[in-house]
């Protein structure tokens, strides 16, 4: 009895065994579903969040133009990563007429699907995107294709031209192997430049911009009816507070920089040392707002608020004052890291001179600023006008101990006091 | 004389002994120490983390021990009020305090009040402490920390009048101090329950706990009101923020409580009588 | 001084005063006597504004507490049963403290003459937490005493203490009242009560049922009087003729004396010399007994009378 009663379980343990690596390596199930699928502008850029059917509440920043999307997909669940994610590439299926904003009960917008590109005038990894609709999305995109084109003839050219030069070449050399005249070196012919700006292809979808404030949205078919699952609140949002921002880099942690975003912030320095201040302008979002901006499956607290860098600050100089003295003024200036050679861990940190090193690559640009081993200093950003930046203020102070025995200490000396009040007190009487 | 100048009379001969039956014991110094003590450790871990990473961006860093430091001193205050009524009841004292001219507003006032300057002669006894430390380490005062300390006095306030309503409910001090400290560690718990709820992904719950939690969150914001504690957060989230209109909002509302708190607890006491049990 | 009218405390279902109209005059002692769980405590109380009545009204100085309450209270020393003190002062700063409390000028030489005058000036620096119980006592005077009140209210002023400090405080008592204070006087020892109040109160079951000087209360109480005889030569036969004299209710032998109980509507001392002379006794001595406080008060209470009516109080 027990003999079959053990390999029962047995048997039963490696089916639960086989079982459970079947549904490890099987894949998730999916589910057919009517999803938003938006371009949002975050401040930066633009972001693609996706929201599943039971996500509920849209976030767009107000006053700008966003690109709304309602599709149907395949959604599933996906564990690695804890979020849904949508299988576009088997079903990404529009659908809907017209798109509807509600204020309350009130229909304030209704919108048809329009033509827009996003264009990137530094490259798709350039930053700086900007989103047209109608017909200068057109003219966006033909501009592009005749840029692309004539890149492409150009390369055309170029190979033919290289062909004719590696000729030449071998040509040259063997005139004087010969001893005979060769005449002048070949010139290389130079390579074509391909179009520093991208255009994205064409597509259809409803583009518009809604002041601040908590909406209805609904999608509603050539018929009229409003598409179930389509009715969502959308919340546009704006930015509380205005601001200058520094990313900080320890020369001692360049790769752990700090940010000091706020203006009441003081930045505190072990002792003496080097920072490198990268300013930014900056807005301030609520913190469950912008998380989900992005990313809908992103968590945050609405009672929380946090800055956001927007683009960094340029042609300003960096003030160093102590008290009212002015102690230094720098200027934004290309660094790179060079590891120490040999077996010795470590690096520094150099100034990239561009006349001594034309090619090098500067691993970040910043504010140079040696902090002494005392005393208390502000610094302030000022325009090219000498104007001080509003907001772009940051005390810094070097910490002026490590021990942190005496403090401990001190902390008795109340008890000290008491002590002696107490005993007099008693002495007295 | 009138009336309030007679009150005003008691009010000031009661204070005057409490304050020094306080300044002569040992109580006022211990928590003043533990205060201190305290935010000795978070000192501690901000020199760690500036030597562990080289650079540490902080707002008021005198502000986060300060926290800890009023709480202390507040949460003294608070035990030290809660059984002023019930310890004097208890003895009988109070009762012979009633023969003379001494009325319930005077007496509340009184231990009130005297409660006040106890927090302020801890609070002072801090403030020594820091001003030691930020120019030790070089941390380094701002005005802020004379913000927070303008708003604590408001807190202690808030503390106090409810410990006292608390002694004016009992005749026990055993009695006065487990319920203050049950009623304190609630609403401390409610902070952290609300916290808590803030950080729920409403999406992953199901419906009827969507709608519990937000029975609960609803509940919680009307208990919030009652608690001293919500007064000091939010203050000093104004101090941080630089609001000035919040920052008032937030000593007129602690200054509301208190005065609510202490007519509450004239007629609890009237209600309770003064005899000795 | 003080004056109650009708006035009423009741807890719950229990009626603890009923109807008290007590009047204290200027300038007088008054007994306030009653057996435990009378309402004595209450009513002090009441008049103090430390409870709070069910109905009627209290008059200090002609005027209700609460229309001139700390003026009034400022006029008004309260000695209770048990001195709750400060236990972690000495007793300069407790009386101190009080003067302070009260507004007492030149407090230091106050206390001073206070202290001598209860023999406790040498123990001043001393805690309160030291002081014997009838120290303590003495101080919760001294304490009463420090605003120079016009109405001296005692709970029980003299318990707890020794014959020598009820003396003492005794003393203090009818001092004061010399230099014009009332004294409203709660007490259980009658007989310090008999020997220095002009008038009593005597409050049963809540209400009060005699209010009057000593002298009327008795002669209200009392149907006949006892008169000692110490006589020699007085046989049996003289004995139950003087019984059946028409005035004798009767005669009873007690410690070799003759107690004659006679009818209280004349003093008939006279009658019985003449008649133990005729009946060939020697008379040694003759002595009318007076009826005690303590007699008159425990005939009150546990008749349950009323002397504000000729009838039993009816509950």
């Amino acid at each position: 009895m027990r003999k079959r009663f053990l390999i029962l379980l047995i048997f039963t343990f490696i089916s639960l065994l086989c079982s459970s690596t079947i549904s490890f390596g099987a894949l998730p199930p999916k589910q057919r579903e009517i999803v938003y699928s938006l371009n949002v502008w975050d401040g930066k850029d633009y972001a693609s969040p996706f929201y599943p059917a039971n996500y509920d509440t849209i976030y767009v920043m107000a006053d700008y133009q966003n690109v709304y999307s309602v599709k149907e997909t395949l959604v599933y669940y996906w564990p690695i990563s804890r979020e849904y994610m949508a299988d576009w590439d088997s079903l990404n299926k529009d659908i809907g007429e017209t798109l509807e904003v509600l204020k309350g009960n009130e229909v304030i917008g209704t919108y048809k699907k329009v033509d827009y590109v996003f264009y990137y005038p530094k490259g798709y990894w350039g930053g700086d995107t900007r989103l047209y609709t109608g017909e200068v999305a057109k003219a966006k995109k033909k501009e592009y294709d005749n840029a692309l084109n004539k890149y492409w003839k150009e390369v055309d050219a170029y190979y033919k031209a290289y062909n004719e030069y590696n000729k030449a070449v071998e040509k040259f050399y063997k005139n004087i192997q010969e001893g005979k005249p060769a005449g002048k070196i070949p010139k290389e012919p130079q390579q074509p430049k391909a179009p520093t700006f991208y255009v994205t292809d064409i597509n259809k979808a409803y583009v518009f911009s809604l002041p601040a404030w908590t909406y209805t949205i609904r999608l509603k078919d050539k018929n009229g009816n409003i598409v179930p699952g389509t009715v969502k609140s959308l919340v546009a949002f704006s930015h509380r507070r205005e601001g200058i921002g520094y990313n900080i880099i320890p020369e001692s942690k360049w790769t752990y920089p700090e940010v000091a975003d706020d203006a009441t912030q003081i930045v505190y320095q072990y002792k003496e040392g080097v920072l490198y201040f990268q300013p930014f302008t900056e807005w301030e979002f609520n913190e469950l707002q912008y998380n989900k901006l992005s990313n809908p499956q992103s968590t945050g607290r609405p009672d929380r608020w946090i800055w956001v860098h927007m683009k960094p600050v340029s042609k300003v100089k960096l003030n160093i004052s102590m008290g009212e003295n002015l102690i230094a003024s720098i200027r934004e200036r290309p660094y790179y890291v060079e590891q120490l050679s040999g077996s010795a861990l470590g690096y520094t940190i150099k100034l990239l001179d561009r006349k001594e090193n034309p090619y090098g690559m500067a691993d970040f640009t910043g504010f140079k600023f040696s902090v002494p081993p005392t005393g208390d200093y502000k610094l302030g950003g000022v325009d090219k006008d000498g104007k001080i930046i509003e907001n772009s203020e940051r005390y810094i102070r070097p910490i002026t101990t490590g021990d942190a025995k005496n403090i401990f200490i001190a902390s008795f000396g109340a008890l000290v006091v008491g002590l002696i009040i107490y005993i007099l007190r008693r002495v007295g009487r | 004389m009138n009336s309030l100048a007679y009150r005003w009379h008691a009010i000031r001969a009661i204070i005057k002994r409490e304050a020094r039956s306080s300044f002569f014991g040992l109580g006022l110094y211990i928590a003043a120490t533990i205060a201190c003590f305290v935010a000795s450790f978070i000192f501690n871990s901000y020199i760690n983390t500036v030597q562990g990473n080289n650079i540490m961006v902080m707002t008021s860093p005198l502000n986060n021990p300060l926290f800890y430091a009023v709480i202390v001193a507040a949460l003294y205050t608070a035990i030290s009020s809660s059984t002023a009524l019930s310890r004097e009841k208890d003895k009988g004292t109070l009762e012979i305090l009633f023969y003379g001219p001494v009325d319930y507003t005077s007496i509340i006032l009184a231990e009130f009040l005297e409660d006040l300057v106890s927090f302020l002669i801890i609070m002072t006894l801090v403030t020594l402490y820091f001003v030691y430390t930020a120019i030790t380490t070089n941390l380094g005062f701002s005005i802020t920390y004379l913000y927070t300390i303008i708003l604590a006095v408001f807190l202690a306030a808030s503390m106090s009048s409810f410990g006292l309503w608390l002694s004016s409910l009992t005749t026990r001090i055993r009695t006065s101090v487990l319920l203050f400290i049950l009623i304190m560690g609630g609403f401390l718990g409610i902070q952290f329950l609300e916290g808590y709820i803030l950080t729920l992904k409403p999406e992953n719950l199901s419906l009827s706990m969507i709608y519990i939690m937000g029975i609960v969150s609803n509940v919680l914001r009307i208990i919030k009101w009652a608690s001293p504690f919500n007064y000091l957060t939010n203050g000093i989230n104004a101090v941080a923020l630089g609001s000035t209109s919040l920052y008032l909002e937030n000593m007129i509302g602690s200054l509301i409580y208190t005065v609510v708190i202490l007519t509450l607890t004239v007629y609890t006491l009237k209600w309770k009588g003064v005899k000795k049990p | 001084m003080i004056r109650t009218e009708h006035l009423y405390k009741s807890y719950e279902n229990v009626e603890a005063i009923k109807d008290l109209n007590l009047f204290v005059e200027p300038g007088e002692i008054y007994g306030f006597l009653g057996p435990n769980g009378a309402g004595k405590t209450t009513t002090i109380m009441m008049i103090l504004g430390i409870i709070k009545s069910t109905r009627g009204k209290v008059l200090i100085f002609d005027k209700d507490l609460y229309s001139d309450y700390f003026r009034i209270k400022r006029k008004i020393g309260v000695v209770s049963e048990i001195q709750y003190l400060y236990e972690d002062m000495t007793a300069y700063e407790y009386l101190s403290f009080f003067c302070d409390l009260y507004g007492v000028k030149n407090k230091e030489k106050k206390i001073e003459e206070l202290l001598h005058r209860v023999n406790l000036y040498e123990r001043k620096d001393d805690l309160l937490g030291h002081y014997s119980r009838g120290m303590q006592q003495k101080i919760g005077f001294v304490r009463a005493l420090l605003m120079d009140p016009e109405l001296l209210i005692l709970d029980e002023p003299v318990s707890g203490l020794d014959p020598t400090g009820i003396r003492e405080l005794r003393d203090l008592i009818l001092e004061e009242n010399k230099l014009g204070k009332t004294i409203f006087m709660s007490s259980h020892i009658l007989s310090e009560v008999e020997r220095i109040s002009h008038r009593v109160g005597i409050l049963n079951k809540g209400r009060l049922v005699a209010e009057d000087t000593m002298e009327n209360i008795k002669k209200k109480l009392s149907s006949e009087v006892e008169i000692e005889l110490e006589v020699e030569d007085f046989d049996v036969e003289s004995q139950k003729k003087l019984e059946s004299l028409p005035f004798v209710n009767s005669l009873v032998r007690e410690d070799g004396k003759f107690i004659v109980r006679v009818k209280a509507d004349k003093d008939y001392r006279n009658e019985l010399v003449n008649f133990i002379a005729s009946s060939g006794g020697h008379l040694n001595e003759i002595r009318r007994r007076e009826m005690s406080l303590e007699d008159a008060f425990l005939t009150i209470t546990e008749k349950n009378i009323s002397l504000f009516s000729s009838e039993e109080v009816v509950e």
